[in-house]
């Protein structure tokens, strides 16, 4: 009725967590599709890396034309009025545009060398690959999945090319099964968003986008595209 | 001893207790990565909203004046970046090769040839580079005096196999111009070509509306010191009047797509609107305040109309549904805002407001959502294109008062009339 039993009881917790664990493991590498555990399905709605692109190419400009375009007049009318009305005003604002201009530009230079160092390291060759992965090994596995695929969704939102047309409230998904070399090959429509020409524009994408970035290993994913 | 067994037993109960919420953990944890081994990835709003596109002189006679007309078409939607002709590897009479155009990132290749004969034949071909198909191959015939029209027909089978919507490329423009010293019902072409005057006149001519098969006007007209309603048939090229009485009365919109039309009246003191039935010339009021009640525009559903009144003090846009019930204010911005028009969805109304000058605006039909789209000079009397993408209006921005269009959130003003001719209260025709 003393110590032992205690002890008993740690140590039979101790071997059955082992062996549990044990076994987990042997199932993980003796399944072949499922390579290693995502608890999370990943939304990339707006990813790091994604966002500093867009605010570079598509977002910002699209954000800047859109203001242009909503008052175009505004911009002429301003620079018409600002020399008549307030001459002192004129330099500043020069100047200041001036800084904005500098400044974003210095962004941009930063952001285009992070852009690139990330798409060296991703596109180098397995070698630095595995130091990466051991990098990141404290970040555990789950992290540099989601690099990866932070990584091929900019890769396909890139050569996406669709018109401002249509319905908003659609969407189509498409399964894709990446090869080792990064080849994506479209397995099939899961589901169609109903617009044939939407769907033409999802499947472009994938085709123009193939090959990407070479996956930890060989893998299907569903890639869904919204509007 | 007895209490001693006791605190043992509560701490292998404890222990017991701890591996099986590990070992269930480890069971859920491990449950759960199989469950969801499928990973799904997003793709939000594409990179590019512009179609990369091609489009080559056409060969033979006038290829050249329908490729530009094209071009020009294409151009103004903002869903295509044309390629620049200077840019191109093949001539427009060497067959297509998808090679030649990848490097140029061209999606889209449209080539065509015309022959001159009795009439003019022309045939268009359109490539999908990536799949290096023709996907659309087809041969427009007409008179020589109608290359124009032939050019947009083109234009909305191209637009129409690339974005799956229709064009508008086809679709008038009915405006209120100078014709020696009084006013006359004109036409033109949706870029502003092949304006002509309907020879219909009057002291004062106010801002036309379409009836929703695009087939007559209605408009008011003051002739001999009386405001009637006139009301133009193009099948037959007839007017006749549809409804005067003492005081002014100014056209609204058709109420549907029966006889049926909405004037505002002043007959009974002050401007009310009232329901026309032309064919038994009852008229029926639906609104009696003290103010104006002036400018109806009937919803795309029929259901509702947008008009403005001064009833809450200053001319504002309001809506009620078409029996005069349920009247909500939805401008609330500015002490002057006028003439609402209703987009082809219903789901936005643009009118003019007051600010710095008389600017456009959008709102959506419950008030919330107002845009500003214009800036410059005084703009007037918008209306939507049929396919709700654009909007036509007039502005002074540059003088004298034009006919002006643009994209439906601002993009691409520009003057379609000569800078020569005072136009005014423009309306895109439904079809």
């Amino acid at each position: 009725m003393r110590g032992p039993t205690l002890q008993k009881a740690t140590i039979i917790s101790f071997t059955l967590h082992l062996t549990v664990f044990a076994i987990a493991l042997i199932i993980m590498k003796q399944s072949g599709n499922v390579h290693l555990p995502s608890p999370y399905t990943v939304n990339l709605v707006s990813p790091g890396v994604l966002k500093d692109i867009s605010r570079e190419t598509g977002a910002d400009t699209g954000k800047v034309s859109t203001q242009l375009a909503a008052a175009p007049d505004v911009s002429k009318k301003a620079a018409k009025e600002t020399p008549k009305d307030k001459p002192k005003d004129t330099a500043k604002e020069k100047e200041m545009v001036a800084k904005r201009i500098s400044a974003i530009e210095a962004k941009k230079k930063v952001e285009r060398r992070v852009r690139l160092r990330s798409v060296i390291a991703l596109k180098a060759g397995p070698g630095k690959q595995g130091s990466k992965q051991q990098q990141s090994a404290s970040h555990g596995k789950g992290a540099l999945q989601d690099d990866y695929y932070t990584a091929i969704t900019k890769e396909i939102w890139q050569q996406w090319v669709y018109p401002d047309v249509g319905k908003k409230d659609i969407e189509a998904v498409i399964a894709i099964r990446i090869l080792r070399d990064g080849t994506a090959i479209i397995q099939r429509i899961e589901k169609s968003s109903g617009n044939a020409l939407f769907d033409k524009s999802a499947m472009r994408a994938l085709a123009k986008a193939s090959p990407l970035t070479p996956p930890p290993d060989e893998m299907e994913i569903g890639v869904r595209f919204f509007p | 001893m007895k209490k001693k067994c006791k605190v043992k037993n509560a701490e292998l109960k404890i222990t017991l207790k701890v591996t099986v919420f590990f070992l269930l953990l480890t069971v859920c944890s491990l449950l759960s990565a199989f469950a969801e081994a499928k990973v799904y990835i997003d793709i939000t709003s594409p990179a590019f909203t512009r179609l990369p596109i091609a489009i080559q002189d056409f060969t033979g006679p006038s290829g050249d004046e329908i490729s530009g007309i094209i071009r020009a078409d294409l151009d103004f939607t903002g869903l295509f970046s044309s390629v620049d002709k200077a840019a191109h590897l093949e001539r427009p009479g060497q067959p297509f090769k998808p090679g030649n155009w990848t490097p140029l990132g061209v999606e889209t290749v449209v080539k065509g040839s015309t022959t001159e004969g009795k009439e003019l034949v022309v045939t268009v071909s359109l490539y999908d580079v990536l799949d290096g198909k023709e996907i659309l191959r087809k041969e427009y015939r007409a008179g020589k005096a109608l290359v124009r029209p032939l050019s947009h027909t083109i234009a909305n089978d191209i637009y129409h196999a690339l974005t799956g919507e229709m064009g508008v490329f086809r679709s008038r423009i009915a405006f209120v111009a100078d014709d020696k010293g009084e006013k006359a019902i004109y036409l033109m072409d949706w870029d502003g070509n092949r304006a002509a005057n309907t020879g219909m006149k009057g002291n004062v001519v106010l801002s036309p509306h379409w009836s929703k098969d695009g087939t007559k006007l209605l408009y008011s007209s003051e002739r001999n010191r009386q405001w009637g309603i006139y009301l133009l048939d193009f099948t037959s090229m007839t007017e006749k009047r549809v409804f005067s009485s003492r005081g002014t009365n100014m056209a609204g919109d058709f109420l549907g797509d029966g006889q049926e039309f909405l004037i505002s009246s002043s007959k009974g003191g002050t401007p009310d609107l009232f329901i026309v039935n032309p064919s038994n010339n009852s008229t029926v009021k639906l609104t009696s305040s003290y103010g104006i009640d002036v400018s109806p525009s009937v919803s795309p559903d029929t259901q509702h109309i947008a008009f403005v009144s001064d009833r809450g003090g200053s001319p504002q846009v309001y809506t009620m549904r078409k029996d005069g019930t349920d009247v909500r204010r939805i401008t609330f911005e500015g002490s002057y805002n006028t003439s609402p028009a209703w987009s082809p969805k219903g789901d936005r109304i643009v009118f003019s407001g007051r600010r710095v000058g008389n600017q456009i605006f959008v709102v959506n039909p419950d008030g919330s959502g107002l845009v500003q789209l214009t800036s410059q000079g005084n703009n007037e009397d918008p209306s939507f294109s049929p396919d709700g993408r654009y909007i036509v209006f007039s502005s002074d921005r540059e003088g004298i008062k034009a006919v002006y269009i643009m994209r439906a959130n601002g993009e691409a003003q520009r003057r379609i009339t000569p800078k020569s001719m005072k136009a005014s209260g423009p309306r895109w025709s439904p079809n």
